[in-house]
């Protein structure tokens, strides 16, 4: 592929005293939903981190763009333009809604058509637009997470596991809302456990095991092949 | 796709009554106190000149705690130095003002406060330095570890501390309050020290001025945010650090502000007076929750309070009796009472 | 000879005769460094030894920082103190004071730690702090009690004062100043290994594993807040004899010598140079800061001197300003030797 947004080449990341990830070679196309996918502690969420500069590589190369961005630092990644959905939302409680989103705006203000978007594809922020983050439930949690990586445009963006413990409603909520962000052609590598919602969504396809990427394609041939699915996560997926 | 989203309300609103109060409790605290105050103090006027001086003091500490609690909140890092930063603020700004002899000797207030402005200026500067180069020299290498953080920075309180003795000697300096400062005004038959009125003016035009910049920019929701979650707050695209070291100086700055209206309420000064005050923020940070402002600012008015009546009921308790407050209050509230939310 | 080590081996041959050498010289001070003010400073070793030792578990062990270890070294120290002053002077007032020194330590020490070690660990730094602060001060107030700032002196049985003469061993008089030194001496050796062996113990085990990873201690199923509780009982009590016998032996205490902050910092430096959580590095540490501290300072007043037609240098090196250069040291050996004499000495980082 040779227009990637992101391009991972060998990264190795140690957490701790422990390997996490083994040299991880990963293209991201620009203009397309890419699902990362493996089962648990296979390295996906480390991935991201790692793209994001919350933890070091101590090997490897990450270009975005084609412009190397392994060594900044998260705020510096974050403004090359990398919108970031971490696995446990990194909330704000003790901020209301409002702040959360303003704070994500780097520009200063949010721009006025995207809190449209927003408000349309999320209700519930505009209802609570004033109150206290941490009041909120979980998957409102979710949405502002996600409302806050897409406040302004960004070249990439990075969401980890949003559907995660949240009701099918709300998960429905969710992925229209990140349908629509597809739609405007936006970049996404996005970590996601549960299948159906990753078949929806997804253009291509990484799957990892054991901090490396151990198949690559597109998503309409990996759902087409339960056999496949099966080898390469070990587990019977709901084809749902 | 409207109705899928949740319409619940926020729990909030479904509390009782006395759930919703609980957070406010602490605030109720200093007024309690004070009530508490008016039924064992006997005399109505020694009540209120007890009042006003523990408020006083409560002002000046709070000024002084206010930078170290935010530290400790923004990046984890527990600063026992802070200490160094009052005594020097204190001899800087007493050594600007007994330079100033000319201006603060006159009975004229404007001449006065300019004085004392030039001394807090020089302090803060002087103080807000010193917590950059401390910063660092001293704390930057021993981030993430607290073990490592209390042993560098007891040293390089230690160092300072000295450092203190080598420029200005050993002795206590005497410094008199500027002319207009002076004496007291009677109020309700009590006699209020018209410095004393002044610090609590000081401390809660900081105390404002703190909440307005934490509540109304950018800079303060940054603040906010990273108290909570330092790393997301990186990863929005916030340098962290640079917020951090920002805030480091701010703090020494007004630990040294804190230094000068200690220096003028006591009306002398020793090279081990920050240590002493320290114990107070100590006390009050604890008890304030670590990392909140206004916790902060809650528990300085207390322990100003309770050092004052305490040390009027009986002298040689008032000190134990702070000691008991805060196991008291750790006892209700181990957090502090304004527990500050921390991810991870 | 491992037996009494607890299995703790200096695993360094230097280290070995190190602590060797200290070991002969401290048994046989009285003979090998005759005159009272050797005396002086072989006493003064063997206390610290046991109270730097007695941090150390907290610190280099638990991983706690306390700022009260010398408010439970007094509490020994006032314990026999006030004991000798009510009871009159006897072996019971001793017995008896350095007993109720001891649990009182370990009470107020179990107070403290529960109160603040079920938070936060680095909560129990700033309340020892302020409660050691607060405590010196009421010491110094209490003057009907401790006798104030002036201090007590302490009436010791007669068979441990210099008065009490038995005679003369290879050319060195006998008197009850060196029998005051072999009782300092032996409990002293005593209480260090009864401290090798708790840190070598189970319970010092699980104390490590908490110290490297509280978490993780916590999720195998020991009781983090348990045991680092016992750790601070112990090390205190520990300190309190450690007061007692620093009480007998000068036959005098005073807040200065007990309770000041600045044996505090002593006490600091000695672990962070010695080497935190070693035990051996209390005895290399404390060796070397007591003779350092002696020399050094003598030394100091000489250049100071040497340099007075200078401006700054000659306040800068007076001896008076000794805390100035410890505490330069002390900052530079958190960052650059964190593993302390013993650590660099046993190879490890």
């Amino acid at each position: 592929m040779s227009d990637a947004i992101l391009r991972l080449k060998g990264v190795k990341t140690d957490i701790a005293q422990y390997h996490i990830l083994h040299g991880v070679d990963l293209d991201v196309p620009r203009g397309a939903v890419t699902m990362l996918l493996g089962r648990n502690g296979a390295g996906k969420t480390t991935t991201l981190r790692t793209i994001m500069g919350l933890w070091k590589p101590h090997q490897g190369e990450i270009l975005l763009d084609g412009a190397p961005i392994n060594g900044l630092n998260p705020a510096q990644i974050a403004r090359r333009g990398i919108g970031f959905v971490p696995e446990d939302m990194g909330i704000f409680s003790d901020l209301t809604v409002e702040e959360n989103i303003r704070l994500a705006a780097l520009s200063g203000q949010p721009i006025p058509e995207r809190l449209d978007w927003i408000f349309e594809a999320f209700p519930a922020l505009r209802t609570f637009w004033k109150s206290a983050a941490g009041t909120l439930s979980g998957g409102q949690k979710q949405m502002l997470s996600v409302a806050r990586a897409v406040v302004e445009d960004r070249e990439l963006y990075l969401i980890d596991e949003p559907s995660k413990g949240l009701a099918p409603a709300i998960v429905a909520t969710l992925a229209k809302a990140l349908k629509d962000l597809k739609n405007r052609g936006a970049s996404i590598l996005m970590v996601e456990q549960n299948f159906s919602l990753a078949k929806a969504l997804g253009d291509h396809v990484a799957v990892m095991d054991d901090g490396r990427i151990i198949w690559t394609g597109r998503m309409t041939e990996l759902a087409s092949d339960t056999g496949l699915q099966e080898r390469l996560m070990g587990l019977k997926m709901e084809t749902a | 796709m409207t109705d899928s989203a949740p319409t619940h309300a926020p729990t909030m609103t479904k509390l009782p009554l006395a759930e919703r109060l609980r957070p406010w409790l602490p605030v109720l605290l200093v007024p309690v106190l004070i009530v508490i105050g008016y039924l064992i103090i006997p005399s109505q006027s020694s009540w209120l000149t007890l009042t006003v001086s523990g408020l006083a003091m409560g002002m000046m500490i709070f000024v002084i705690a206010s930078g170290m609690t935010l530290v400790f909140g923004l990046m984890d890092v527990i600063n026992f130095g802070h200490g160094a930063f009052i005594s020097f603020g204190a001899f800087v700004g007493t050594t600007v003002l007994l330079a100033l002899g000319q201006m603060t000797g006159a009975p004229s207030l404007l001449l006065n406060l300019l004085a004392i402005a030039g001394a807090v200026l020089a302090a803060m500067i002087v103080t807000g330095g010193m917590g950059w180069a401390f910063e660092r020299a001293i704390v930057r290498p021993v981030y993430g570890s607290h073990l490592k953080q209390i042993l560098v920075t007891m040293g390089g309180l230690i160092v300072a501390e000295q450092l203190i003795y080598v420029i200005w000697g050993g002795h206590e300096i005497v410094i008199a309050r500027p002319e207009t400062l002076k004496g007291a005004i009677t109020f309700a038959g009590a006699a209020l020290e018209k410095y004393r009125l002044v610090a609590v003016a000081v401390g809660l035009i900081v105390f404002l001025a703190l909440r307005l910049v934490l509540r109304r920019t950018k800079l303060g929701l940054i603040v906010r945010a990273g108290v909570e979650n330092p790393e997301m707050v990186q990863a929005l695209g916030y340098n962290i650090t640079r917020v951090f070291v920002g805030v480091f100086i701010a703090g020494s700055a007004l630990a040294g502000l804190g230094g000068v209206m200690w220096a003028l309420y006591q009306e002398v000064i020793t090279a081990h007076m920050g240590n002493e005050i320290m114990i107070l923020v100590f006390i009050v940070v604890i008890i304030g929750g670590l990392g909140s402002v206004e916790g902060c600012f809650i528990g300085a008015l207390t322990v100003g309070l309770v050092q004052n009546y305490a040390a009027f009921m009986e002298p040689k308790l008032a000190l134990i009796s702070n000691i008991a407050l805060m196991v008291a209050i750790l006892m209700w509230r181990p957090m502090g009472m304004v527990p500050v939310v921390k991810a991870k | 000879m491992m037996r009494i080590l607890s299995g703790d081996s200096p695993k360094s041959p230097v280290l070995a005769v190190l602590l060797a050498l200290i070991l002969l010289a401290l048994a046989f001070a009285p003979f090998l460094f005759p005159g009272s003010r050797s005396l002086e400073t072989a006493a003064r070793i063997c206390i610290f030894i046991v109270l730097v030792a007695s941090y150390d578990l907290l610190l280099g062990y638990g991983g706690i920082v306390s700022f009260a270890h010398t408010m439970f070294f007094g509490m020994g120290a006032y314990g026999v103190a006030i004991a000798t002053a009510r009871m009159g002077t006897g072996y019971p007032a001793l017995a008896v004071g350095a007993l109720a020194g001891m649990v009182a330590a370990g009470l107020v020490a179990l107070l403290i730690a529960l109160l603040s070690l079920r938070v936060r660990a680095i909560f129990f730094a700033m309340i020892t702090l302020a409660i050691a602060s607060a405590v010196a001060v009421l010491v110094s107030q209490l003057s009907a009690i401790t006798g104030g700032e002036d201090g007590m002196n302490i009436r010791i049985p007669r068979e441990l004062t210099p008065a009490f003469r038995l005679g003369e061993v290879m050319g060195t008089g006998i008197n009850g100043k060196i029998l005051n030194y072999y009782l300092v001496f032996f409990c002293c050796l005593a209480l260090f290994l009864l401290m090798l062996r708790i840190v070598n113990s189970p319970f010092g085990r699980v104390l490590q594993a908490i110290r490297e990873n509280a978490f993780r201690a916590e999720a195998i199923g020991y009781r983090v807040v348990l045991y680092r509780a016992l750790a601070t009982c112990l090390s205190a009590m520990i300190a309190a004899l450690a007061g007692s016998l620093f009480a007998i032996w000068l036959r005098y205490v005073g807040p200065a010598t007990t309770l000041g902050m600045e044996i505090m910092m002593d006490i600091l430096l000695i672990v962070v140079i010695g080497g935190m959580g070693t035990m051996y590095g209390a005895v290399v540490g404390t060796a070397i800061f007591v003779l350092a501290q002696n020399y050094l300072k003598t030394l100091m007043g000489g250049m100071s001197e040497a340099t007075s037609a200078l401006p700054l240098i000659p306040d800068l090196l007076s001896p008076d300003r000794w805390l100035l250069w410890l505490g330069i040291l002390f900052i530079l050996s958190v960052y650059f030797f964190p593993t302390g004499i013993v650590g660099r000495l046993r190879g490890t980082r």
